[in-house]
């Protein structure tokens, strides 16, 4: 399987969308600083951050917080979403196939670097608006949005957790966008199928009657990271996210050999 | 002696059209075969279902000895080859390309450079595919199907696309490739020059199905003498032959080949096309080809040429 990575991850390194898109976030994590800057003394802002809102540490929690939802999948169904539709679209799925290579590794190593650069994508923003944020307002001690005090040393532990929390989501939606992509011969379709499911997700989960099943939506654990900034590290969080990680990557390889589709 | 390919009553099905019906052949080890018919006539679907694409609908078939369906990685192991234009990651050199496709397929690295000069492009390994032309894209292709040095080679429609003077250099390599490697050897083409020149077994194919199996000679036998006419205008000149139930077909470098009925005599005939305007260069009879003979065949069986 080792092989197979490594030539999936070779290939995905030459690729200017790669680097690309890692480079277009970490300057969204310059812009978020800037924005963050100017609106800190705003009172909508002071609602949500609470008294702490000239501390650095707000910058991250800021930008994963608006960005969870759609702004990061975008970017990673970009990439991961290409993983099969994208070589059909080159034209290398049958020449790979008859090759002899054996497409469930294929689609085994696509789904692991997909899961790398999803989390990948998570830590250039969070390090890129965090590095902002301590460079233009300081990393000190601060009262969390609860009213807790949170040391320096603190606020990073929970900036992890909340980094590994928005991370796991993002790998679920990789999983999503890298089995979509099995169904379509081009990226386009792949991207617009899989934030089409999303913005779904976001309206069902504004209708009362689909209470039931909103806790295993994406955009509802995507809106619930801020509730890992509380001291003790809620850990409570982390395990739901674990939980609907493998929700969706479970449905993922199921949906896969149901349909296998990766032959005619 | 071992069969390298093995077919047994292989269908698929698209929808309601039979793409393959009931095909059954085999090629020994170090045979070579081509497949030849119209367009649409199943020759790629064949391919596609020996090469792991396409999943049958019905039979299967076997690459030596080891069966392709329902798992086609073990049978494809000693396999290279491609259908359709083959296509590798524009956005890489053609080295960086052979080496990936080495590693992946489990290739000593060296094989990406020995590769290289098989198909000429050792001198533009250093390229990125994205600048490459159409003939060299399909050549490089070759090259990584011919990676694992394979004891198949099955290639579908390798000159496709291709301009005259990189059609006839694309046949010097595949001749040359299949004299040193001595794999067994299938290939489709509307060329049937080619599959005159490097097969030893031909298979005719229309609407799915497989109308001959066997030796090129043995081919519609019986019409064994053709006359080629190299005359102006070519479309009056057709229309002439035509109006006294001659059957004639073009040839692809723009001459009349026909064969005569036994109540028509040569000479009738051409004074009949001069009579009718049409200036006649030149007239030759030779031995009936394989173009000729398939084209009579395939109508002889009721079955129209596309």
């Amino acid at each position: 399987m080792y092989k197979y990575v490594s030539w999936e991850w070779r290939k995905e390194a030459r690729l200017v969308r790669f680097w690309g898109s890692l480079c277009a976030l970490a300057v969204m994590g310059g812009l978020f600083t800037y924005g963050y800057v100017n609106l800190r003394h705003k009172e909508a802002l002071l609602a949500i951050v609470g008294m702490g809102a000239s501390d650095g540490f707000f910058v991250p929690v800021l930008a994963v917080s608006v960005s969870a939802t759609i702004l990061l999948p975008f970017f990673v169904t970009i990439v991961s979403g290409d993983a099969i539709s994208g070589e059909r679209q080159w034209g290398t799925w049958p020449l790979l196939l008859s090759q002899g290579v054996s497409p469930w590794r294929l689609y085994g190593a696509k789904w692991i670097v997909g899961l790398t650069y999803a989390g990948l994508a998570t830590l250039t923003l969070v390090l890129s608006s965090a590095l902002g944020g301590f460079l233009v307002m300081g990393w000190h001690a601060t009262a969390l949005p609860s009213g807790i005090m949170a040391s320096a040393w603190d606020q990073v532990r929970l900036l992890a957790l909340m980094t590994a929390y928005v991370s796991v989501g993002q790998m679920a939606v990789a999983s999503l966008a890298i089995t979509v992509s099995a169904f379509f011969r081009n990226t386009l379709s792949t991207v617009l199928v899989v934030m089409g499911v999303l913005l779904v997700m976001v309206m069902i989960g504004e209708f009362p009657v689909f209470s039931t099943v909103q806790r295993f939506l994406l955009t509802d654990y995507f809106s619930q990271a801020q509730a890992v900034l509380s001291a003790p590290p809620n850990w409570l969080a982390m395990e739901r996210g674990i939980l609907v990680f493998f929700l969706y990557g479970m449905c993922s390889w199921m949906t896969m050999g149901w349909f296998e589709p990766f032959r005619d | 002696m071992a069969i390298a390919v093995d077919v047994m009553d292989l269908s698929k099905r698209y929808g309601y059209r039979w793409a393959l019906k009931d095909v059954t052949l085999s090629v020994p080890s170090g045979g070579s075969l081509g497949l030849v018919g119209p367009n649409g006539a199943g020759k790629s679907t064949l391919l596609r279902t020996l090469l792991g694409l396409a999943r049958p609908s019905k039979g299967n078939a076997w690459l030596n000895q080891i069966p392709v369906w329902p798992r086609p990685e073990r049978a494809l192991a000693e396999v290279g080859g491609f259908v359709d234009f083959p296509r590798v990651y524009p956005h890489m050199t053609a080295l960086e390309n052979l080496s990936l496709w080495a590693d992946l397929t489990g290739q000593p690295r060296r094989r990406a450079f020995e590769a290289l000069p098989l198909v000429h492009l050792k001198e533009h390994a250093n390229r990125r595919v994205v600048e490459y032309s159409h003939g060299m894209r399909q050549r490089l292709g070759l090259a990584v199907a011919l990676l694992k040095r394979p004891s198949l080679i099955v290639l579908d429609e390798p000159r496709d696309g291709l301009d005259p003077a990189r059609q006839e250099e694309m046949r010097g390599v595949i001749e040359m490739i299949r004299n040193e490697l001595g794999s067994t050897f299938i290939m489709s083409s509307h060329v049937i020059q080619d599959v005159e020149r490097l097969c030893e077994q031909i298979a005719v194919f229309d609407a799915g199905q497989l109308r001959f199996f066997g030796r090129p000679a043995l081919l519609g036998a019986s019409q064994d003498e053709e006359i080629i006419w190299e005359a102006r205008p070519l479309t009056r000149a057709l229309g002439c032959l035509q109006d006294l139930g001659i059957w004639a077909h073009v040839t692809r470098d723009g001459r009349l080949a026909g064969c005569l009925n036994a109540n028509r005599d040569l000479a009738s005939v051409n004074a009949l096309m001069v009579k009718r305007g049409v200036l006649i260069h030149t007239v030759e009879r030779r031995q009936s080809s394989l173009e000729t003979r398939l084209l009579r065949y395939l109508e002889d069986g009721h079955v129209q040429v596309r």
